[in-house]
């Protein structure tokens, strides 16, 4: 039976939320292709996080531990990863695109000289083989794809997949891994500015771009953000214009989103701008000027003065 | 220091896609083309490094005839050398350009290789990481803080919510991420110099590709969405649909 | 046909019936580095003018920024024809005229300050320095360590350029030129430190005494140059326009520029070239309102339906199109022809600067018109782009005067030949040589459809039409020198007739021979728009050209020139 392998991506011993998605999308394709589900953890002291993947099915859970990984390490991480896809002779390993799955999946593709399919947005089994959707030029296209190698890798976006739990029995297996040489030291993870939520990361996004017409009225995103537990992007114009850290950026050269609930203010909708943010479920455009480009992929919209409208709905909210 | 900087070229950010004829590739027809932007911090970054530490930095591009004006981009920003590498198969997947790219790239005797953190065309983000396997040198990825002494580097990379401080040995890769400078602007006096720079060509045999597109398409287009009310007055609506009709927020 | 220096001139020749085929066919290209140079120009342009460059802030605080300057100082901007000899970078015209519309389609306020710098400031010492005078400013100049202006127009002189006040008195014991006057509405007046002054000076002439003759100096700013305060003006608020006051300010005689006395020339000269830089920034201004304009049309819904779906702002947007398209295909065919040197190109150029800004001022104001009320308002930018726009067909030469200076100087080249063939027939055996010359040069360029080269099928009509008015003006220009003889001097809007056919004309073989060229490289299919664009405008050209011809004949001039005579008695509208 083939093995669909999951890399369970935690930091700090908490598993992020891609990893219970990523079993749900690994679940559905064995089921599928009749194969078995397992799920990787890598890190040190994360034995008791093999039962939370089994509740969403993985019927085996290989946990590699080190004391050299308390941090993410690259090289060490690439190296037991790919000694375990081997080991264990799976045939699609699916990871998070996530800054850590991004950087872990290439090193992995090149160790088992195998195909990856990075930011994937859709994963099906058609005639036995992988159909894999991935959106290029930032989101302007999609490219329909096939692995044309034994074993396939996927990085798949977070929030596509929802987490549904499938509760199994697990086996948890420990084993003491050896990251042989880490060349590519992680010697410490420094929080962001405070502790704000990431745009990738976000269910909710609230941006705000140069409508605001200056650096002192984003406290109005930033409030509107913290009413709906919201991550705060910004537009290129926004951070070009040094109003705000490229960290925030949501378009084609910033961050691509998808999250359930986008909220555009004063954003006109240039269309590097669009590519990074259109695949979100819902999008909110409060501008101004009713030709903006935002509001052709807005669900909702609302022409005005976004000084009167921010301040109403974070009064409201 | 010797520095190679590994630049694609691209379709302007502003560029409307479109899908060719045969649904497996975009129309390149009236396609402006630019240096990578990610490319461009890492041609700048190069040449930063280059100032402080005397070094020299060639770039590096993989490609067709047109991506010459790329590489004349990052001439004229000031580099030095420049290598246009070309196969007789293009385009080519992730493994195959960095296969590609490292066969070049070792004959080079590089101490720092940079790189934009991924391509704005097929966004794929590897190239950095399957070079540090291919050449078994250390990668640092999606950099936004880089310094760089004789022997070694002190980087912060950038993931969700901060950042990972990181550390290794020359010879060393880095990919590069938008807030780690602001890159020059080519200025005449760069880009008339730089013509005088010959390019040299190297041909270079490549494995087959592993990733097949099977076909290429446009984004499902959204049903038109509706303009809930003017100014204030539409709030109360607009909170009303977000939370019983889109229901995203409760 | 040829000018005082034997350069041939394609538009003189054509008004005397002969065409000059090699001026114009084929359409010319750009040298493939150069070109490749342009396009790293260009991108560098652009990216510096999408971070800096905010026109509508300019605008409103009336400044240019000085760090906007100093970057574009960074960037090379005020260097690109000078020489490389003398630090600059020696880009040909064309390469200067594209980067001058790349930069105009950013910011108008902008592509002046650079093209007062070069187009004419610093033009005359390009044409007319000495080595030693081009060794001590050309290389201040090309990094804009000094900024250049050009000082020709004062209070009383304007369009009358020849009545300048400004006094030159040579000190032959001092060794200088002592200078008094003002010069009004100079671009760049406040920032520059390099100024070509034009000023009157006596000069005895042998066998005609002491007259009044125009000189042309370099001065610069530590010779005791002041400037007025900056204009408030209506469009290009960021420039600084500026009077120049020469109040006894010595200027070495060695900075005499040209020779004493023949500084009109020297201005015209600069003018005549400095045009066509205009006329190409116009074209980047009109590309920009155009692109603009397109995505509000197709956003803006009304009666359901999006704005582009109506005919009559699809005619809109097409007649801007074209306007866009002719004026390229004549800016480019002129630029080359300054490039190819020996060649007069002074009535070309003439045609694009009135062309271009006519249309400009036209695409600006229909952009405008388009957006509705939301053209009106100043949160958009349309209305800067009009008041941008509005100072072009008045400054370097005004568009009334460039008219009459297209139509008479191609009417006179006729009057010449002519005069030339009178005094042949009169003495025919002193004139047996030049007879015969004469007819072998007929013969062999005569406006004859053999003589113009076969174009593609596909511009085969538009090429017939051309031949077909080509030939018609050069008559009329022949009947009316017969009719009115030195007369026609004050035939006014005659001449404005004659000029907008000549222009129309103008840009037909600009656009046949590019669009010809663009078939022969790129092949028909590939064309289709450049083909729809050039057979579009030549149907509505030969035609307005047709209307322009017949209505010398028959005209209301007369009952015109009564109305206005009766309105300017009463002093008011009273009928």
């Amino acid at each position: 039976m083939s093995k669909i392998l999951v890399f369970a991506e935690q930091r700090d011993g908490k598993l992020k939320k891609v990893a219970f998605e990523n079993l749900s999308l690994g679940k559905k394709l064995s089921t599928d292709l009749g194969a078995e589900l397992v799920a990787v953890l890598i890190g040190n002291n994360i034995s008791g996080l093999g039962e939370q993947l089994g509740k969403y099915g993985a019927l085996k859970v290989i946990a590699c531990q080190n004391d050299a990984l308390d941090l993410y390490q690259p090289e060490g991480y690439a190296k037991i990863l790919a000694d375990t896809v081997t080991a264990e002779d799976a045939s699609i390993v699916i990871m998070g695109a996530t800054l850590m799955g991004k950087d872990l999946a290439p090193r992995v593709a090149a160790r088992l000289d195998a195909a990856l399919a990075t930011d994937c947005i859709s994963v099906e089994v058609s005639e036995g083989d992988l159909k894999i959707v991935r959106p290029i030029y930032a989101g302007k296209v999609r490219a329909t794809i096939r692995l044309k190698s034994d074993k396939k890798l996927l990085t798949v976006r977070p929030n596509v997949y929802p987490a549904e739990e499938n509760p199994e029995s697990t086996e948890v297996i420990e084993v003491a891994a050896d990251p042989c040489e880490i060349k590519t030291k992680v010697t410490e993870v420094m929080a962001g500015s405070k502790d704000k939520l990431d745009v990738t990361e976000a269910d909710i996004i609230v941006s705000g771009g140069r409508g605001l017409k200056d650096p002192d009225n984003f406290h109005l995103i930033a409030n509107l953000a913290d009413k709906l537990g919201a991550a705060q992007g910004a537009s290129r114009a926004a951070v070009d214009a040094g109003w705000r850290l490229y960290e925030e950026q949501v378009g084609q050269t910033g961050k691509t989103v998808s999250p359930s609930l986008y909220i555009a203010v004063g954003i006109s909708g240039a269309i590097q701008h669009l590519a990074g943010m259109s695949s979100s479920k819902y999008i909110v455009a409060i501008n101004k000027d009713p030709e903006a480009p935002i509001f052709k992929i807005a669900d909702y919209g609302i022409v005005g003065d976004l000084f009167e409208v921010v301040p109403k709905m974070i009064e409201m909210l | 220091m010797n520095i190679a900087v590994c630049i694609k070229q691209v379709p302007d950010t502003e560029t409307k896609v479109r899908v060719s004829g045969d649904k497996k590739w975009i129309e390149e027809g009236e396609i402006n083309f630019i240096l990578n932007p990610y490319d461009e911090l890492a041609v700048e970054e190069g040449l930063k490094i280059a100032e402080a530490h005397s070094g020299e930095v060639t770039v590096l591009s993989l490609g067709p005839d047109r991506i010459t004006s790329a590489i004349r981009s990052a001439l004229a920003m000031g580099a030095n050398k420049a290598i246009h590498i070309k196969t007789d198969k293009n385009p080519l997947d992730p493994m195959a350009t960095a296969e590609a790219l490292a066969q070049v790239l070792r004959e080079g005797n590089y101490d720092l290789i940079l790189l934009g953190k991924q391509a704005i065309d097929d966004d794929h983000q590897q190239i950095g990481p399957i070079l540090s396997e291919k050449l078994g040198i250390p990668a640092a990825n999606v950099v936004t803080k880089l310094e760089v002494s004789a022997d070694k580097i002190t980087a912060e990379r950038q993931i969700e919510g901060g950042f990972e401080k990181i550390e290794c040995a020359l010879p060393a890769i880095v990919t590069t991420q938008r807030g780690l400078n602001e890159p020059r602007y080519a200025s005449l006096k760069g880009i008339m110099a730089a013509k005088k720079i010959q390019i040299e060509e190297k041909i270079v045999t490549v494995p087959d590709d592993k990733i097949e597109i099977l076909e290429i398409n446009y984004p499902p287009e959204k049903p038109p969405g509706k303009i809930v009310g003017e100014g204030a007055d539409a709030v109360p609506e607009l909170i009303r649909l977000l939370k019983e009709e889109a229901k995203v927020i409760s | 046909m040829t000018d005082k220096n034997g350069h041939p001139s394609f538009f003189k020749s054509l008004f005397s019936g002969f065409f000059l085929e090699e001026l114009v066919f084929p359409y010319p290209h750009m040298d493939k580095e150069e070109e490749e140079n342009l396009n790293l120009i260009r991108d560098t342009i652009r990216k510096f003018c999408e971070s800096y460059v905010d026109s509508p802030k300019f605008d409103r605080e009336e400044k240019f920024p000085e760090d906007v300057i100093n970057g574009m100082k960074e960037l090379g901007l005020f260097g690109i024809v000078i020489p490389e000899e003398y630090g600059g970078f020696g880009l040909s015209t064309t390469a200067y005229v594209k980067i001058l519309e790349e930069v105009a389609g950013f910011d108008g306020s902008m592509a002046l300050i650079i093209g007062a710098h070069q187009s004419i400031g610093l033009k005359g010492l390009l044409l007319y320095g000495t080595e030693e005078q081009k060794q001590k400013y050309l290389p201040k100049l090309a990094t804009g360590e000094m900024l250049a202006a050009y000082g020709l127009t004062e209070p009383g002189a304007g369009s009358d350029a020849a009545g300048i006040k400004t006094r030159a008195v040579r000190d032959e014991k001092k060794g200088v030129y002592v200078l008094n006057g003002n010069k009004m509405w100079i671009t760049n007046g406040g920032i520059a430190d390099f100024f070509t002054i034009f000023a009157k000076e006596e000069i005895d002439i042998p066998g005609e005494g002491k007259k009044d003759k125009i000189s042309a100096f370099i001065v610069t700013r530590e010779m005791g140059v002041q400037s007025g305060k900056k204009e408030e003006k209506m469009g290009i608020r960021a420039t600084s326009t500026a009077e120049l006051i020469l109040e006894n300010v010595e200027v070495p005689i060695e900075n005499l520029l040209g020779e004493r006395g023949k500084g009109f020339k020297v201005a015209m000269e600069i003018l005549n070239t400095g045009r066509v830089g205009l006329a190409g920034g116009n074209i980047g201004g009109s590309k920009t309102a155009l692109k603009y304009i397109l995505n509000h049309v197709k956003e803006r819904h009304q009666f359901g339906r999006p704005l582009i779906s109506f005919e009559i702002i699809r005619e809109k947007v097409a007649q801007i199109a074209l306007r866009i398209f002719v004026a390229e295909s004549m800016v480019y065919l002129t630029t080359s022809l300054i490039d190819r040197e020996n060649i007069d190109f002074s009535l070309e150029t003439a045609m694009c600067k009135v062309y271009s800004t006519d249309t400009l001022l036209i695409n600006t104001n229909d952009c405008l018109q388009m957006a509705g009320g939301i053209g009106y308002s100043r949160e958009y930018p349309y209305e800067q782009w009009v008041r941008d726009a509005r100072i072009n067909p008045i400054f370097e030469g005004t568009n009334e005067i460039m008219r009459i200076f297209t139509a008479l100087s191609g009417i006179q080249e006729r009057g010449e030949y002519l005069k030339k063939i009178g005094k042949a027939l009169s003495d025919p055996i002193k004139g047996f040589g030049l007879l015969t010359d004469y007819a072998m040069h007929y013969m062999k360029n005569r406006l004859t459809k053999e003589r113009i080269p076969d174009v593609h099928p596909t511009l085969a009509k538009a090429k017939a039409d051309f031949e077909e008015w080509a030939k018609n003006l050069h008559i009329t220009a022949e009947r009316i020198l017969v009719r009115y003889g030195k007369h026609i001097i004050k035939k006014q809007i005659i001449q404005y007739r004659i000029a907008d056919a000549a222009i129309d004309l103008f840009g037909m073989i600009a656009s046949i021979s590019r669009v010809d060229d663009c078939i022969r490289i790129k092949g028909e299919e590939n064309c289709h728009k450049m083909i729809t664009l050039c057979n579009t405008f030549c149907g509505q050209a030969w035609r307005r050209v047709r209307r322009n011809l017949l209505m010398i004949d028959k005209n209301d001039d007369d009952q015109l020139l009564k109305i206005t005579e009766f309105i300017t008695e009463d002093e008011e509208y009273r009928v």
